[in-house]
C-alpha cells in the first residue's frame, strides 16, 4: 500500500564485484578531482586491507594527496577537526573513506566540516535542516558488511570535551560512490562477520516495517534479508567464499539504502542506548534485541513481519504456512538463525552474555526514549515497555 | 507572477488557524506544566535557557519559547534559537495543527526540519503529544498518537486554565 506521502533518495553509485577497487580512479577522475585524502583504521592498515586500496588506485594513475589512519573506533569532532586541517594542508579535493561505521562516519564529518565551512560541528547537527554546501567528492570502501554507512543520510560523531554525541541526518552526507569488493572483507573473522551481517539483517527487518516505509526501501530491504538468508552462514564458515561476501556487501549496502530512507525503530533506539551506557558493540546489541523488540511490535506489525517470511526461509515455507501464523513464524525463524550462528561462532544472544547489568537498565531506557529511532517506529514505546524489552532479553 | 486568489485566501486562513493551534499548545503547556506531572518531569529537565522554535514554516508563524526557573516563557523572535523545529511548509504544518496527522507521522513523512540535538527534540515532542491529548478529541487523538495517554485532569480545565493564562 503507498504510503500518504513519502520521499525516497539514494544517489550513491555502487561499484560492486571483481576489481570494483581498480574503478576508483576513473570514478575520481569522472567527478574532476585527483588529489583525494584516504581515510582509514590502524588495523585495516596493518592487515593490508588499506594497501589493496592504495594499489588499486596507483596503480591505475592517481596519488593520494595525503593518508590518515589514525581513526578511533568512535568517530570523534577532534578526529575530524585534525583530518579537515591536514586535508586543506596538503591541498587535497576529494575523500575515500576505506572501513567500517566509524570511519565512514568520520569521512562524513571532515565532508560536512569542509562543505559547509563552519568552525564547529555542533552548528549543523539536526536533520534534514543543511543546505548542500560546497561538493566534496567523496567515495566509501566499506570494510565491514553491516553498517551500511556508505548508503546512508546518518552520521554520529562524538564530541567528548561537550560530552555530547552529535547526530547528523542530511541527504548531502551520501556518498558520490559505494565499492563493495570482496577483497575488502575477506579477512573479517566469524563472529565479526556474524554480528555485522546481523545488523545488516536487523537495518533490513526494521527498514521494512519502520513508519517511513514506502514501496521503494520495501524493495530494497526485502532484497537484502533474502541475501543474508542464503549467505550469512556461508561468509561465516568460509571466510574466502568470495560470491558469499559480495552477496552479504551488497545486502547491508541494500539495508543502509533502505533504512536510510525508512528510518529504524526500536531495536536501533535500545540498541544505541545499551552501546553509549554499557559499552555492548552494535552489532550484538541487535542480534540480543531484534526478536524481543518483533515480539513487542508484533501486535501493529504481525501482517508486515508475515510477508518477510518469503525472504527469510523461502515459497515453499512461506506457501505451506498459513497467512496468520507467518508473522509469528518469521520471528521464530530470525530466533532459529541466531541460534544457528551461536553455534557457528559464539554470537551472543543474551545481556548478560555481553556483561550488561540489570542496575543499568534504567539510565539505559531513559537513554533509549531519548533517541530519534523511538519516533520511527510503529508502536509508542515508553520507559516501562524499554525495561520489558530488556528484562525479556536479559537471560 | 502571482499566487491565485483561492490559494491565497486558504493560505492566510491556514496560517491564522496556526497561530490559534500555536496559542493553544503554549498555553497548554504552561498549565500542564503545572498540573501533568509527566510534561513537568520532561520541560524540568531542560537547562534553564534554552531557548526552542516552532516554526509554521520558514515565513509562516513561529511559537518561541524560552526554559526558565519556573517553566516556559514565550518570548519575542529568536534569531538562533538552540533547538528549531521548522515545518517545510504550511500546508504540512496545518496537517499536524489540525489534527490530521501526528508529530511522529510528521517525522515520517518528512514535514518538518530540526537543527539542534536531537534528544532534547524527543522531549519537545514528547510534550507536545501530550498536549495535543488534552487539546484534541480523543477521536483524533486514537487516529494521530500512537498511544494516547491517560489525562491527569479534564480538558476543559486545561482550556479554561489556558484561556485566562492562570
Amino acid at each position: 500500500m503507498l504510503p500518504l506521502y513519502y520521499e525516497f533518495q539514494n544517489s550513491t553509485k555502487i561499484l560492486s564485484g571483481k576489481n570494483a577497487l581498480e574503478n576508483i580512479t576513473y570514478e575520481l577522475k569522472g567527478l574532476a578531482v585527483s588529489r583525494p585524502i584516504l581515510l582509514s583504521d590502524k588495523v585495516l592498515e596493518k592487515i593490508g586491507s588499506l594497501q589493496k586500496v592504495i594499489d588499486a588506485i596507483v596503480s591505475t594513475g592517481m596519488q593520494p594527496g595525503a593518508i590518515f589512519t589514525d581513526i578511533p573506533a568512535d568517530s570523534s569532532v577532534t578526529v575530524v577537526n585534525n583530518i579537515g586541517e591536514k586535508y586543506k594542508e596538503a591541498e587535497c579535493d576529494s575523500i575515500i573513506a576505506v572501513g567500517g561505521g566509524s570511519v565512514i562516519d568520520t569521512a562524513k564529518g571532515v565532508e560536512m566540516l569542509i562543505s559547509q565551512e563552519v568552525d564547529d560541528l555542533l552548528e549543523l547537527q539536526g536533520c534534514e535542516s543543511m543546505t548542500r554546501g560546497k561538493h566534496i567528492p567523496f567515495i566509501a570502501v566499506p570494510t565491514t558488511s553491516g553498517t551500511g554507512s556508505e548508503m546512508t543520510l546518518v552520521a554520529v560523531i562524538k564530541n567528548i570535551e561537550k560530552s555530547v554525541k552529535m547526530e547528523f541526518i542530511s541527504n548531502y552526507l551520501l556518498p558520490d560512490v559505494a565499492v563493495l569488493d570482496p577483497r575488502m572483507t575477506e579477512t573479517l573473522p566469524p563472529k565479526t562477520t556474524a554480528s555485522t551481517g546481523f545488523d545488516a539483517l536487523c537495518h533490513a527487518i526494521e527498514a521494512f516495517s519502520c513508519s517511513q516505509k514506502n514501496p521503494l526501501s520495501d524493495a530494497y530491504a526485502a532484497a537484502a534479508i533474502k541475501l543474508i538468508a542464503e549467505n550469512l552462514e556461508n561468509a561465516i564458515k568460509d571466510g574466502k567464499n568470495s560470491k558469499a561476501r559480495l552477496a552479504m556487501a551488497n545486502a547491508s549496502t541494500m539495508a543502509g539504502a533502505a533504512f536510510s530512507n525508512s528510518m529504524v525503530g526500536v531495536v536501533h533506539a535500545i540498541g544505541h542506548a545499551l552501546g553509549g551506557v554499557c559499552k555492548v558493540p552494535h552489532g550484538d546489541a541487535m542480534t540480543i534485541l531484534l526478536p524481543y523488540c518483533m515480539l513487542y511490535n508484533y501486535k501493529h506489525l504481525g501482517d508486515i513481519y508475515g510477508e518477510l517470511l518469503l525472504y527469510l526461509e523461502g515459497p515453499e515455507v512461506y506457501a505451506s504456512t498459513p497467512a496468520e501464523k507467518r508473522g509469528e513464524e518469521t520471528i521464530k525463524s530470525v530466533r532459529r538463525m541466531e541460534r544457528r550462528l551461536h553455534k557457528l561462532c559464539g554470537l551472543p544472544m543474551t545481556l548478560k552474555e555481553v556483561k550488561v547489568e540489570k542496575k543499568d537498565f534504567d539510565a539505559v531506557a531513559k537513554t533509549a526514549l531519548n533517541d530519534g529511532a523511538m519516533l520511527a517506529n510503529p508502536a509508542a514505546v515508553e520507559y516501562d515497555d524499554v525495561i520489558m524489552i530488556l528484562n525479556q532479553a536479559y537471560e | 507572477m502571482r499566487v491565485s486568489p483561492k490559494k491565497r485566501g486558504r493560505f492566510k486562513g491556514k496560517i491564522l488557524f496556526e497561530k490559534v493551534i500555536m496559542f493553544f499548545l503554549y498555553r497548554g503547556m504552561k498549565v500542564l506544566y503545572k498540573y501533568d506531572t509527566r510534561v513537568h518531569n520532561e520541560i524540568a529537565d531542560w537547562p534553564i535557557g534554552r531557548t526552542i522554535v516552532l516554526a509554521a514554516s520558514q515565513n509562516g508563524p513561529e511559537l518561541c519559547m524560552r526554559k526558565v526557573s519556573w517553566g516556559i516563557v514565550r518570548t519575542g523572535n529568536i534569531e538562533d534559537p538552540d533547538i528549531l523545529i521548522s515545518f517545510k511548509s504550511i500546508e504540512g504544518a496545518f496537517l499536524v495543527f489540525s489534527g490530521q496527522i501526528g508529530t511522529a507521522q510528521a517525522y515520517a513523512q518528512h514535514r518538518f526540519l530540526v537543527k539542534g540535538d536531537i534528544a532534547e527534540v524527543m522531549s519537545i515532542v514528547r510534550c507536545i503529544d501530550l498536549t495535543e491529548a488534552y487539546l484534541f478529541p480523543k477521536i483524533m487523538t486514537k487516529r494521530i498518537l500512537r498511544r494516547v495517554p491517560e489525562k491527569q485532569m479534564g480538558s476543559i480545565r486545561v482550556y479554561c486554565h489556558a484561556i485566562l493564562g492562570v
